[in-house]
């Protein structure tokens, strides 16, 4: 068994979780090592989350929130958008790579682009190799 | 009850710290306690006062964490009880059996970092915000050990922490010194040592003093009062000795005026106060370096707050473990006494600064003027002309 | 690893074979029972079905379950019933997680069952972990008061305020004007059907002028807002009329008023008749206005302007209404509910100079030609030129600011309509030829199209262009004494030059500026300047602030018909609203640790909702409950980690994390 890509994949609840599960109703094939983390809104993810991620032996992290301007609460995504940019730096600084790190959006209905945003980003991963901060055995 | 009893079957350490020096009970800790002041429930004198009668297991997890580790107590201390070092053995007893319930936030984000920098397979890329015109190099007799400052502006984004680093630079190439910047360096664990998390301070002890043996350098600088306390006097604990000289910006900046070889040129006008930080001024006995850059720069004005030196008070966190509904009382008590004297508090240590510029970015308790936080190195680069 | 005290159960669904078929279900009922914590691991064909449920519910007795994760189809599906089910068995349903093994398992990996299998695992093990870390919530709720607000007195006001007070609602219609009716009383016949404007809405301002269940603030504003759970306060000016309600409306003070006269020094256009009349500075702005009541207006009198010099007014009114006294005045007004209906204005033509509008006499925007039209206007219905006599022919040019990206993008929805209701109305009343220069004639209403087609054949003349330009420059005899409008006709391709005696733009229509109003109520604009409704397309009535609904052109540009239609939607939510006599407060919402709050108002400055506030006092920050969404944006930005979403802080999504992460699922 080839190991995949682990992806965190923090979504919120009302565009990428939703995106996800139309991917998944439509049999939409992504990648196994992308794990779904439920957020209300991507505006909490913080930058805790995403660092703790690769300190667990993450391999990338992916944001997916409502498309600009389609924020349930407004500007949630915005405010993510910010922070994860702001971590992009953090994370290319570190060594992980920013490559690992990314932020996108996917309306509720778009399952398919929920499934290109993912295997897009493990293909960029599994050519990453694994993290660096992954711990060999 | 909510008290945090030692794995079983574990000495008490931190009571073996407590019981070196003989408190008599004269509570002059508890009248300094800067924590004391904003939360009279907290009390370092009756804490040692419950562990002498009982063990140390009555303090609650709410006072192990609300210690500032200042070291204002220890410094009134008649027979100087190690009140800070006690509470760091608490936390890593806790530590050694769990998390603790709630670390601050931007505790968290530090905590991680240190975790990851940590890791065995690191290839940062950590000079990124030197920039132009500052001379660095892969190897050098001086080593200027940035910390984790290159991560501070990823989440602190009220205060620009890398001037200091370029500060620092463009002072050291300006008397002739290209220091060595390591992308091979680790945070230098000083939070997780104070936050009880011994085996990542350890951990990055051991993986900085690797590179920094193998460096051939001579002298290491800092910036950050942590890291220099965390390379002087704890590394050698851990690591034994570093084969280097560890000095902070200010002991480098006053040796260098003294020797002549740096000249500043160009005044600063600006009236300023100074800030002791608790990891150089009682940690480290450091109190006369940064004044001494600060009077060799022409046009600054010193003026002393009344509480300075080893009666110094603290900024309000002490390794992100406390920041909390007090600290605002504190840091608005400090920044007043700051600001009537003068209109910039000049400090030697970016996580003052940080603390400082966090609450002024925020709304504070009362008006207050408007007061400028500067690192000392800052002020000396702007001395360059 | 050590034993915990929690008691959590483990129900893993097969979906009827959609879930087991893929995923390993006895694989992940067995790693499940090896969690710590984890009590009773189990699974079934069916969980949503009711011995599924049934099965929950007794395993939550029998073993005391303090906890539950539910693996199956996506939380969107079933969370609430199974938390539902879960309450009645004496859990607090917020203690139940859902791990979705269904879309994110067992269909997005149907091909690779053993990743699946692998993967079903790590979720159930990430809910597990977030379950050991959460708490029990209590739901709040907040009693709604009974009464509601409508602001905004015109037929959007109007049709709501009648269903709300029907339906027993105490009702505080709030207009701004002196009278109620809004720009649908200036009409003077509605389109498709041509039914006079005000037979229809007379009746209605009657009813609602009348209404027990209706209080009636006419000239008054809603200055300020304030919003506590189930409450909203409203701070209303009522502006000073200087005539008291002992107005018996003999119009004698009117009569007598030397405002406008022909020697006046002070003058003033009546607002009622769009600046096509003058007025006196005490009046009445409409013979059907409601109330009866009569206005001074001080700006415009005498007795305020020229240092109490007249007063006449006071000295003929037989009823002694005059009252030089009054002040503005502040109103509480306490509800559980706002509608606005605000309304719309025209869209400033004079901002296009090249169709002339303010510098030749016979250009007109749409509402004056309706007041020119009306039995009521300043021509007493006859359609005149500013010279008195009745024009020869009529250009119409549509769509003047709207679907333009340097005025207004967007499309108007009423103009094509109107356009095509003045020419009718036009060709009807003077036999002028009427000329109709149009973009697109959009007529997508019941019974537009057939207007349409009945305006088309009564020989009105369509041109298919955007006019360039009017001018009083005349290149040809036609032309002479007449105003020219330049077009291309894009249907033939030539550019024609119509001379006309009168021209009509069918003017956008523009939010009316109530920005103060909106920021107020907290409420925000979409980008074309109108209130910003929940949802475009499903919850058009609602808005981003629980218990303020949103009716008529307020939110958007819309015919009559349509206005109507939002008004009632728009009332049977507030009635829902209200009717529930209580909010249920959603406790995922964030929450303060006062130990920890520095106060610093960094949350308060996120927040989009107006949710948390720092209290100057307490020096601590507040959440309204009521208000707070939960999206978390203050989570992030607070420095201490004192602000938190409940079932999502940084413990419990933080404990996910780490039973996601690959080292946790290794064998």
């Amino acid at each position: 068994m080839t190991e995949e890509p682990q992806v965190l994949t923090l979504c919120c609840n009302w565009c990428g979780y939703n995106a996800a599960d139309q991917a998944g109703a439509a049999k939409i094939p992504y990648s196994p090592g992308v794990r779904i983390v439920r957020l209300m809104c991507t505006g909490m993810a913080d930058p805790y989350y995403v660092l703790r991620a690769f300190e667990r032996g993450f391999d990338g992290v992916l944001v997916i929130g409502c498309h600009p301007g389609q924020c349930h609460y407004k500007s949630g995504n915005l405010q993510a958008r910010e922070q994860t940019d702001r971590l992009l730096g953090v994370v290319q600084a570190l060594g992980i790579g920013a490559e690992r790190l990314r932020m996108d959006a996917a309306s509720s209905s778009e399952g398919p682009r929920f499934a290109e945003i993912v295997n897009e980003f493990t293909e960029t991963l599994r050519k990453l190799g694994p993290s660096p901060l992954k711990e060999v055995a | 009850m909510e008290a945090l009893a030692p794995p079983a079957g574990a000495p008490d350490e931190a009571l073996r710290i407590l019981a070196q020096e003989g408190c008599i009970q004269c509570n002059k800790c508890t009248m300094n306690c800067p924590v004391h002041r904003v939360d009279v429930t907290f009390s370092p004198r009756k804490t040692i006062l419950q562990a002498y009668l009982g063990g140390s297991d009555a303090l609650s997890e709410r006072d192990l964490w609300a210690c500032l580790t200042c070291g204002e107590c220890q410094a009134v201390c008649a027979t100087e009880v190690p009140f800070p070092a006690f509470i760091r053995a608490k936390r890593e007893a806790l530590r050694s059996v769990r998390e603790r319930t709630a670390p601050c936030k931007h505790g968290g984000y530090k905590e991680i970092l240190a975790k990851i920098m940590a890791k065995p397979n690191l290839n940062q890329d950590r000079r990124g915000w030197i920039g132009d015109g500052l001379q660095v190099a892969d190897a050098g007799d001086v080593i200027y050990f940035t910390g984790c400052m290159p991560y501070l502006d990823g989440v602190f984004t009220y205060t620009d922490t890398a001037r200091i680093g370029k500060a620092a630079i463009k002072v050291m190439n300006a008397a002739g010194i290209v220091p060595m910047v390591s992308n091979a360096e680790r945070c230098c664990g000083h939070d997780a040592l104070w936050n009880g998390d011994r085996e990542t301070f350890e951990t990055l002890a051991r993986r900085n003093v690797e590179w920094i043996r193998a460096s051939g350098a001579k002298r290491l600088v800092t910036t950050c009062a942590e890291c220099y306390s965390m390379l002087k006097y704890e590394y050698p604990k851990v690591v034994g000795d570093l084969n280097v000289e560890v000095v902070h910006m200010t002991q480098l900046i006053q040796e260098l005026v003294a020797a002549g070889k740096l000249a500043f040129t160009k005044p600063v006008d600006l009236t300023v106060t100074y800030q002791d930080p608790c990891r150089l001024g009682r940690h480290s006995k450091e109190y006369d370096a940064p004044r001494a850059v600060l009077r060799a720069i022409p046009g600054v004005k010193l003026v002393e707050m009344d509480r300075i030196r080893e009666n110094s008070m603290c900024c309000g966190v002490g390794a992100y473990a406390n920041c909390d509904a007090q600290t605002k009382f504190l840091q608005q008590e400090r920044l007043e006494e700051a600001a009537s004297k003068a209109e910039n508090l000049v400090t030697a240590c970016p996580h003052c600064r940080i603390h400082f510029s966090c609450y002024l970015d925020g709304q504070p308790v009362d008006p207050l003027p408007d007061l400028k936080i500067i690192d000392v190195t800052d002020l000396a680069a702007q001395a360059l002309g | 690893m050590t034993g915990g005290t929690r008691k959590i159960g483990v129900f893993i669904c097969h979906c009827g074979g959609n879930i087991s078929d893929v995923v390993d279900v006895n694989a992940v009922r067995e790693f499940a029972a090896q969690q710590d914590e984890v009590v009773a691991s189990t699974d079934f064909r069916f969980m949503c079905s009711n011995q599924g449920q049934a099965r929950l519910q007794e395993t939550i007795k029998e073993k005391g379950l303090d906890g539950v994760v539910v693996a199956c189809c996506t939380p969107k599906m079933y969370e609430d019933m199974f938390r539902g089910s879960a309450k009645e068995a004496g859990m607090n349903p917020y203690l139940l997680e859902i791990a979705n093994v269904r879309e994110q398992c067992a269909y997005a990996h149907r091909h690779e069952p053993e990743q699946a299998t692998e993967k079903a695992k790590a979720l159930v093990a990430a809910q597990v972990a977030k379950v050991r870390n959460l708490r029990p919530l209590d739901v709040k709720t907040a009693p709604i008061h009974d009464g509601v607000a409508v602001i905004g007195a015109g037929i959007a006001g109007i049709h709501a305020a009648l269903l709300l007070g029907n339906a027993g609602h105490k009702v505080t219609l709030i207009e701004k004007s002196p009278t109620i009716g809004g720009n649908m009383a200036r009409f003077d016949k509605t389109f498709p059907t041509l039914d006079c404007a005000m037979c229809t809405l007379s009746p209605k301002m009657n009813d609602v002028f009348n209404h027990p269940n209706v209080d009636l603030m006419t000239y008054a504003e809603v200055k300020d807002a304030v919003r506590a759970p189930g409450r909203f306060t409203l701070t209303v000016v009522q502006k000073p009329r200087y005539v008291t309600d002992a107005c018996i409306g003999c119009n004698r003070c009117t009569e007598a008023c030397p405002v406008s006269g022909p020697k006046s020094p002070i003058k003033v256009e009546s607002e009622w008749n769009l600046g096509l009349s003058p007025r006196k500075a005490i009046y009445l702005p409409f013979s059907q206005a409601l109330p009866q009541q009569w206005t001074l207006d001080a700006d415009h009198c005498y007795y305020f302007q020229r240092n109490h010099t007249c007063g006449i007014c006071a000295k003929v009114c037989p009823a002694d209404a005059i009252d030089f006294t009054q002040r503005p005045e502040e109103v509480q007004v306490e509800v559980g509910a706002v509608v606005v209906a605000t309304g719309y204005r025209p869209f400033d033509a004079s901002q296009i100079p090249q169709y002339g509008f303010g510098k030749y006499a016979d250009v007109y925007h749409g509402l004056q030609v309706e007041r020119l039209l009306s039995s009521t206007g300043p021509t007493n219905g006859k359609l005149l030129k500013k010279d008195g006599t009745p024009p020869q022919s009529v250009g119409i040019i549509h769509c003047v600011g709207s679907r333009d990206e340097k005025y207004r993008s967007y499309c108007s929805r009423v103009c094509c309509m109107a356009s095509l209701k003045y020419a009718h109305l036009i060709r009807e009343r003077t036999g002028a030829r009427v000329y109709n220069f149009y973009m697109d004639m959009r007529a997508n209403g019941k019974g537009y199209e057939e207007f349409y087609q009945r305006v088309a054949s009564e020989q009105v003349g369509f041109v298919r262009g955007k006019p360039t330009r009017v001018t009083d420059q005349a290149t040809a005899p036609e032309e002479e004494g007449k105003l020219t409008i330049v077009v291309e006709d894009t249907l033939a391709g030539v550019v024609l030059r119509v001379p006309v005696d009168m021209v009509v733009l069918s003017t956008a229509m523009d939010p009316e500026d109530v920005d103060g109003l909106l920021a107020s109520l907290k409420l925000d604009k979409s980008p074309d300047g109108f209130v910003k409704e929940y949802h475009l397309k499903i919850n058009p009535t609602e808005t981003a602030v629980k218990g303020i609904f949103v009716a008529g052109c307020a939110q958007s540009p819309k015919d009559i018909t349509d206005t109507i239609a939002q008004a009632g939607a728009a009332a049977m939510s507030a009635s829902m609203f209200l009717g529930s006599g209580s909010m249920t407060l959603n406790p995922l919402v964030a929450e303060v640790n006062p130990d920890l709050c520095r106060a610093c108002t960094r949350c308060s400055e996120v927040c989009e909702f107006d949710a948390v506030r720092v209290d100057p006092e307490a020096l601590v920050a507040i959440v309204d409950e009521t208000s707070c969404e939960g999206c978390g944006k203050c989570t992030v930005v607070c420095p201490t980690g004192a602000i938190t979403v409940r079932q999502f802080t940084k413990t419990q999504i933080a404990a996910s994390i780490d039973a996601l992460a690959p080292k946790a699922v290794a064998p």
